[in-house]
């Protein structure tokens, strides 16, 4: 067998057409050679690149369990480049200011129990973070309209903003946001831990204005206590703030003022002028005695009594200060420095001493609207800022960058089918031929 | 060595063996295409770690062996020719009685493992240790493919079934 089947394939082999080898191979497979290892290299160049913004893309850094660092207050903060990362994808260690670009970017929606349209801002709100880091919060498609209101929580941690009834409360440092049904945004507790939310009864048209206050734990949103709200008139308005030790709400309705404690309700009661009110979610002062009132002069209320005691002199224009540099708005406090208040007034931070000092500035250009600092984690002198940091360039492009992904995942699938099929018809052909 | 050593050394080697080798690339494929194309890509191997091989006809072999048999090498390999309805532009020869030319056909018959089984067991006199050696399987597989092949050769024409059966084939008289 063995040697007339070798003869036989020798004779074919001997009677084969001759198979020619083309001059130059030599360098021409060292030039493939060079081309392979450099189309490898690319290719691996690509591929870790890939892997690395799928992992950045899907995995935001994990933040810092206990995070008690104080960082100093920008001088002045910017826009936020157009090309900024949003927060939920590029979290942050924690916010240490919190405002909406332009206060006047507003849009309108329709009432349809009312018949009327009602404006919105638009945001997005901007957060500025340690090291001139800058993130967007986009609130457009948060469900019911932000209704403008926005508060940062002592500790930088949280942002809560309103939505029809009811908030929404980011965290900063995983970029993940919930909803807290419990009420629309007041105030955070000084610790952080707890936020004042109010809860209507009625639509906003209808009379008599009534509803809760509800303090809720962080981040859970349960309801740890209520203060109800009476009945009043319209329009519904009522701001409110929790004392140091978390056991009694300082409330103001109109012009209406008063204490509501956990354990013994209603303590004491006074009138205000219509023209102030509260001085912020940090009006209390540290120790829990006194409480900061606007009342054409910022006046500090006995927290026991009710009863007016110090109060700074001011005006809306700041002594000795350029016009240029005026500020006008009420005073919201951030913290006490030496028995002096610093606090936000419109577009800047401000120390409210005997020669107001500012110590942040918004952009001038703008109005800006809803300003507010994490004043437990800053410190109030105030550094030089370097360029703002917009975060990673692939979140400004994360819809492009998954949209060609999966472009590419459908053109690869496409591809891998059609082969598998050109690979089946030849067989499929023979055997249809061979059944024939 | 030297790349210009190394250059003039490689074509040395391809003036004086390509004609060998070709013959056995031809043996493999079944193509003059296929084996052009095949015995290319074993040189051009070769000729990139030409300074570090011992023995280069051993490894163009091997190459050429394992190449012929891989998955990657069917997958661009050229795309067969379309089967039509439309009937053959020339009319169909006559039935060919020449052994080598049924041998040629029937190789090709043969799935690319059995040629290059037979190949190695018959045109190369290799043992079965040594063809399973090259193709990097085990010995099993080389009996059971031999095996496979020649009863494919049997199956596929009379003449080929007394030339495996080790007997001479008889002419046919052309009809």
């Amino acid at each position: 067998m063995t040697n007339a089947l070798r003869d036989a394939l020798h004779q074919v082999a001997d009677g084969s057409p001759s198979v020619p080898v083309p001059s130059g191979l030599f360098d021409r497979a060292r030039r493939d050679r060079l081309r392979h290892r450099l189309t490898g290299l690319a290719a691996a160049a690509l591929a870790l690149s890939s892997i690395g913004l799928a992992a950045q893309i899907a995995l935001p850094p994990t933040p810092a369990a206990t995070d008690t660092t104080v960082d100093p207050l920008p001088a002045h903060i910017v826009h936020a480049p157009a090309w900024t990362a949003d927060i939920r994808h590029a979290p942050l260690r924690r916010a240490l200011v919190a405002f909406d670009n332009d206060g006047f970017d507003i849009g309108y929606t329709v009432d349809m129990e009312r018949g009327e349209s009602v404006p919105h801002p638009i945001g997005p709100l901007t957060l500025v973070g340690p090291d001139d880091a800058y993130r967007a919060y986009d609130l457009s498609d948060a469900g019911d309209h932000w209704d403008g209101t926005v508060e940062l929580s002592p500790d930088g941690r949280y942002v809560m903003t309103g939505h029809g009834q009811h908030t929404r409360l980011l965290d900063v440092a995983t970029g993940d946001a919930r909803t807290l049904e419990a009420g629309t945004p007041l105030a955070f507790s000084p610790d952080s831990r707890q936020a004042v939310l109010v809860s209507w009864d009625n639509p906003s048209y209808l009379h008599p204005v009534r509803g809760a206050i509800n303090v809720v734990d962080l981040p859970s949103g349960a309801v740890a206590w209520s203060a109800p709200l009476a009945d009043g008139p319209l329009p519904r308005e009522v701001q409110a703030a929790l004392s140091p030790d978390g056991s009694t709400l300082i409330v103001q309705r109109r012009g209406d003022l008063y204490t509501y404690g956990r354990e013994h309700g209603v303590g004491w009661t006074r009138s205000l002028s219509m023209t102030g009110g509260i001085a912020g979610q940090l009006a209390w002062t540290p120790d829990g005695r006194s409480i900061a009132v606007d009342m054409m002069d910022l006046c500090l209320l006995d927290a026991d009594t009710g009863v007016t005691g110090r109060c700074l002199q001011w005006q809306a224009m700041l002594t000795r200060m350029p016009e240029r540099e005026q500020t006008f708005a009420k005073p919201i406090i951030l913290d006490w420095a030496d028995g002096a208040p610093i606090v936000t007034m419109g577009r800047d931070v401000v120390r409210l001493t005997e020669v107001a000092e500012i110590l942040m500035r918004t952009p001038r250009t703008d109005t800006v609207g809803a300003l507010t600092v994490a004043s437990s984690r800053v410190q109030w002198t105030p550094r030089q800022p370097g360029p703002p940091d917009p975060g990673p360039l692939v979140h400004r492009y994360r819809p492009l960058l998954v949209g060609a992904g999966w472009a590419i995942a459908v053109l690869a699938l496409g591809y891998i089918l059609i082969r598998l099929r050109r690979r089946r018809a030849p067989s499929d052909r023979r055997d249809t031929a061979q059944q024939g | 060595m030297d790349t210009a050593q190394a250059r003039a050394a490689f074509e040395e080697f391809v003036a004086g063996r390509s004609a060998a080798l070709g013959r056995t690339a031809y043996l493999l494929t079944g193509h003059r295409q296929d084996a052009e194309d095949l015995l290319q890509s074993a040189l051009a191997r070769a000729a990139v770690r030409w300074s570090r091989l011992d023995d280069p006809e051993a490894y163009v072999r091997r190459v050429l062996y394992t190449q012929s048999v891989s998955r990657w090498r069917a997958l661009r390999r050229r795309p067969p020719e379309l089967l039509t309805d439309q009937p053959p532009q020339t009319a169909a020869t006559e039935p060919c009685h020449d052994t080598r030319v049924v041998l040629d056909l029937a190789l090709r018959r043969l799935t690319p493992k059995q040629r290059a089984v037979l190949v190695l067991r018959y045109y190369e006199d290799r043992s079965e240790s040594d063809t399973a050696e090259v193709l990097g399987c085990s010995v099993g597989t080389v009996k059971s493919q031999t095996r496979h092949a020649l009863m494919r050769l049997r199956a596929l024409n009379p003449q080929l079934a007394q030339l495996v059966d080790g007997r001479l084939p008889q002419e046919v008289p052309a009809r």
